[in-house]
């Protein structure tokens, strides 16, 4: 029988589970029946409304907006991270995606710049220390410019946007098989390089972050890009091709 | 040393660079050396000794060049080494259920492993080679290069060598655009398929030796029958 709209799925679920960072953790398996209709963080909640009932500690899975743009929730789904679509955040992703009897396999994000604090969640405080290494622009704050004051090209300002789509989930290092944090630097990085608000500060910027992201323990990049394909904005490897031309350029011909 | 190269070689995005600048360099070398031998088309076995004499020729010319290349390749191995260490203890605890996302490829998974079957090759190349005509105990090199070519094991050491060789080109040419940022709409698809091709070319022609001299010697020992 194929299961209808309506039809719940019954789902072989083995999530990781690890009591605390540096501990051993392991597949805990259950079944779970839920709606198709249900995200994959709604499933995780049946899944631990069904083992607290039991007595069991509820599985530990970050989740924040739930509608796919704050960058909260993480998870490798099957070995992908936010699961089998594309341009899906985990908690925009359906269990219609899932077929019923499926056996589905959770793990976290995993690398050295995202020790794993318990089950599924990971401290991912690293892209914060790399953010603040140069991640913004220094304005004086004070009455909003004029619309218009400082021109900038519909182009530039498209891509760059396309840039700022980043939500730092972190699925990019996640993928890499390098467990390199490149993709979301380089969004960082050409985001603020494509505008002119972010020319004062743009030479110590590409440098600072780099360093930053090398200090955090992530590898080097090995152009897999196997980050473009798992980012849920879709962002790019262009942009890492930037985050290069806009380190060498720093370094090599800085302004002052 | 300004403090600025130390800050740079010691950066993830600078020792990429150095690896891409360094790689494109033994590229280089590559094409010279394919082009070199298509003399023993063109010439046979006594064009490729009229070559091989006049590089000879270019003594201490030819000593610099190979310090300078010899170097180049240390510098690419060691950073190798270096990258594959870091990249692996990036990533401490692995996935117990992998899923590659569909961009990476075989060639681009397998760089260090292509990258060391290529040193070990060039190690053999070098000693049935380079050593020999260095100490004067090959006469004819042109006949020595068909001998080993021509002999199934050589030709199985050489065609393996090259095999390891064109998937190390396939990732190794377009990444190395990338790391240097060469990216830009216009040419970057130029850029890509001109990558592909050098490295296919490069790999098809490197194989075509062992298999011309296999080929040939087979019909010469036919023809002798």
């Amino acid at each position: 029988m194929t299961a209808s709209a309506t039809d719940d799925l019954t789902l072989t679920v083995h999530v990781w589970c690890q009591a605390g960072p540096d501990q051993p953790g392991d597949f805990v398996t259950s079944e779970v029946s839920v709606s198709p209709d249900t995200s994959f963080l709604e499933m995780l909640d049946c899944l631990n409304e069904q083992r607290m009932a039991g007595g069991q500690e509820a599985i530990a899975f970050d989740h924040d907006c739930r509608e796919g743009i704050c960058g909260a929730c993480s998870l490798v789904i099957d070995g992908k991270p936010h699961g089998p679509e594309q341009e899906t955040t985990t908690c925009q992703l359906h269990m219609r995606t899932f077929n019923d009897g499926d056996a589905i396999y959770v793990e976290p994000f995993r690398a050295k710049g995202f020790p794993v604090l318990r089950d599924l969640v990971v401290d991912r405080s690293a892209f914060d220390r790399i953010q603040q290494a140069g991640g913004y622009v220094s304005v004086n704050t004070g009455s909003a410019p004029d619309a218009h004051a400082v021109p900038v090209p519909k182009p530039a300002a498209e891509e760059a946007f396309d840039a700022a789509a980043c939500i730092g989930c972190g699925a990019c290092v996640a993928a890499c098989p390098n467990a390199s944090a490149m993709l979301f630097v380089a969004a960082k990085v050409s985001q603020l390089a494509l505008l002119p608000q972010g020319a004062p500060e743009r030479d110590a910027r590409a440098l600072s972050m780099v360093e930053a992201m090398d200090g955090e323990g992530f590898g080097n990049c090995t152009n897999h890009f196997e980050c473009a394909a798992a980012c849920p904005k879709a962002i790019p490897v262009t942009h890492i091709a930037r985050l290069n031309r806009e380190f060498l350029r720093s370094s090599l011909m800085p302004r002052s | 040393m300004p403090s600025w190269i130390g800050r740079f070689l010691s950066s993830s995005v600078g020792k990429k660079t150095v690896m891409a600048l360094t790689g494109l360099s033994l590229v280089g070398f590559l094409v010279v050396h394919l082009l070199g031998n298509f003399t023993l088309y063109t010439g046979g076995i006594e064009g490729f000794n009229e070559y091989a004499a006049k590089l000879e020729d270019l003594g201490g010319l030819l000593m610099a060049a190979e310090v300078g290349l010899f170097a180049i390749f240390v510098i690419h191995m060691g950073l190798a080494l270096r990258i594959a260490r870091e990249n692996k203890r990036a990533r401490q605890e692995n996935y117990r259920i992998r899923a590659t996302m569909g961009n990476s490829t075989a060639a681009s998974r397998s760089m260090a492993i292509t990258g060391m079957i290529v040193g070990l090759f060039l190690i053999v190349h070098i000693i049935d080679f380079r050593v020999p005509t260095l100490f004067g105990e090959i006469d004819n090199i042109g006949e020595a290069v068909v001998a080993r070519l021509s002999s199934p094991v050589g030709a199985t050491i050489y065609l393996i060598g090259i095999l390891a060789l064109g998937l190390h080109l396939r990732h190794a040419i377009q990444s190395a655009f990338q790391s240097l940022g060469l990216e830009n709409p216009n040419w970057s698809p130029l850029l890509r398929l001109g990558a592909q091709t050098l490295a296919w070319a490069l790999a098809v022609g490197f194989a075509s030796f062992p298999i011309y001299c296999l080929l040939t010697t087979g019909a010469a020992s036919a023809a002798a029958n």
